[in-house]
C-alpha cells in the first residue's frame, strides 16, 4: 500500500519563543496536515498564520466561533495574517489543512478546527500568491510565548 | 519515511444493534488518535445524543467539559456542558438509510497532561432536521487514554454502524 500519510517534522517550543515555524517543506506530497498542541501564558488568544514569510496584506481569513453561550462569526481581510486556531492556558488542540500548497497556478485556502477551553471554532483562509508553500509561521495575538512541551507536527498527504 | 497513519480496529455493528461501539487495549504506541464513525440509532426520534466514555469514565462525570458550536435546524448557537458528548446521530424516524458522519481527534493521548478532545459531527437527514456540531472537550485527567467507548444515549446504535479508530505518529 502506498504511503500517503508523513511527519514533515515536529517542532517542540521550548517556552522562549512567541512563533512556531516549520521550513524547506518539500513539494513532493498534495495537502499539508497541520496538529499543534498545547498553551500559552494567557487564558485565551487566537492563533495567526503566514507562509513563505509574506507579511504583505495578501492574507484572508473567516472564522465561526462559540465561547459557550453565544456564537460568533467574522471576516479579516487584506491582513498580513491568517486566523488559523486557539490557544488557551490548557491543553489545546488544533488541526489545520492546506490543501494543494505546492501547486502553482492558484491562490493557497486552508480549513482548520482550533480549540481551548474557553472556546471553540472553525477557521477557513486564503493566501493570495500562487507560489508552492516553502515555510509555515504560527504564532498569536497576545503577549508571552508558546509554553514548553507545546508541539507542532507538520505531516504531508500524497494523493496517489 | 515511516507510513504513519494506522487503523488500529474497525467496530461495526451487525443485526439487533449494540449499545457501544468500543475500542480498548489501545496502545501508547502512537502520537494522536483519530476516530471516524458512521452512526444511526434506534431512538423513537430523528436524532439522539452521542456520547464518549475514556477509560471507562462515564460520559457525564465532573472531569468532562466542552463548549458546543451548534447548527441546530438552521439555528446555531453555543453553550457549555459537563458532558463528553460528539453530536448527534439520526434515528428511526430520520429519513431512511441515513446516517452521521463523526469526527473525533485526540492529540497527545497518552501523554501526562490532561486530554484534549476535537470533534466534528454532522447528523443530516434531507430534511429540515439538521444538527451539524463542532465541540471542543476537555478530559482533566492525565492517565494515558487506553479505552474509548462510544454510545447514543437513548437507544442501541443500529445494524452498519461503524467506527474505526486511526493511530498517527509524529515520527
Amino acid at each position: 500500500m502506498a504511503k500517503t500519510f508523513e511527519p514533515i517534522a515536529t517542532s517542540t517550543a521550548g517556552g522562549s519563543s512567541p512563533t512556531i515555524s516549520f521550513t524547506s517543506i518539500p513539494a513532493t506530497y498534495t495537502d499539508l496536515y497541520l496538529v499543534i498542541t498545547g498553551t500559552i501564558g494567557i487564558s485565551d488568544a487566537t492563533m495567526l498564520m503566514q507562509y513563505n514569510g509574506d507579511t504583505a496584506t495578501n492574507y484572508s481569513s473567516n472564522v465561526l466561533s462559540g465561547n459557550g453561550s453565544a456564537a460568533q462569526s467574522f471576516r479579516d481581510t487584506t491582513s498580513s495574517t491568517m486566523y488559523c486556531g486557539r490557544i488557551s492556558t490548557v491543553q489545546s488542540p488544533n488541526i489545520i489543512q492546506i490543501i494543494n500548497y505546492s501547486n502553482t497556478t492558484i491562490y493557497k485556502t486552508f480549513v482548520s478546527r482550533g480549540n481551548s477551553d474557553t472556546r471553540v471554532s472553525a477557521f477557513v483562509g486564503t493566501w493570495r500568491n500562487t507560489n508552492a508553500i516553502t515555510s509555515i509561521s504560527i504564532t498569536f495575538n497576545g503577549a508571552g510565548n508558546f509554553a514548553s512541551g507545546t508541539t507542532a507536527t507538520l505531516y504531508g498527504i500524497k494523493a496517489a | 519515511m515511516a507510513n504513519t497513519f494506522i487503523a488500529i480496529q474497525t467496530v461495526t455493528v451487525g443485526s439487533g444493534g449494540s449499545a457501544f461501539m468500543s475500542f480498548t487495549s489501545i496502545p501508547a504506541t502512537y502520537t494522536d488518535l483519530m476516530v471516524k464513525a458512521s452512526i444511526r440509532n434506534a431512538y423513537p426520534d430523528y436524532g439522539d445524543q452521542i456520547r464518549m466514555k475514556v477509560n471507562g469514565v462515564s460520559a457525564t462525570d465532573a472531569s468532562f467539559s466542552q463548549k458546543v458550536l451548534r447548527n441546530n435546524q438552521g439555528t446555531i448557537d453555543s453553550y457549555s456542558q459537563a458532558v463528553n458528548q460528539l453530536g448527534y446521530a439520526p434515528a428511526s424516524t430520520a429519513t431512511a438509510s441515513v446516517f452521521g458522519s463523526l469526527d473525533v481527534y485526540i492529540p497527545n493521548y497518552a501523554g501526562s497532561t490532561y486530554k484534549s478532545i476535537s470533534n466534528d459531527t454532522v447528523l443530516e437527514a434531507n430534511t429540515s432536521q439538521v444538527l451539524l456540531t463542532f465541540s471542543s472537550n476537555l478530559w482533566s485527567n492525565t492517565a494515558a487514554i487506553t479505552s474509548l467507548d462510544i454510545f447514543t444515549i437513548s437507544g442501541n446504535c443500529v445494524e452498519f454502524s461503524t467506527a474505526t479508530l486511526y493511530g498517527i505518529k509524529s515520527s
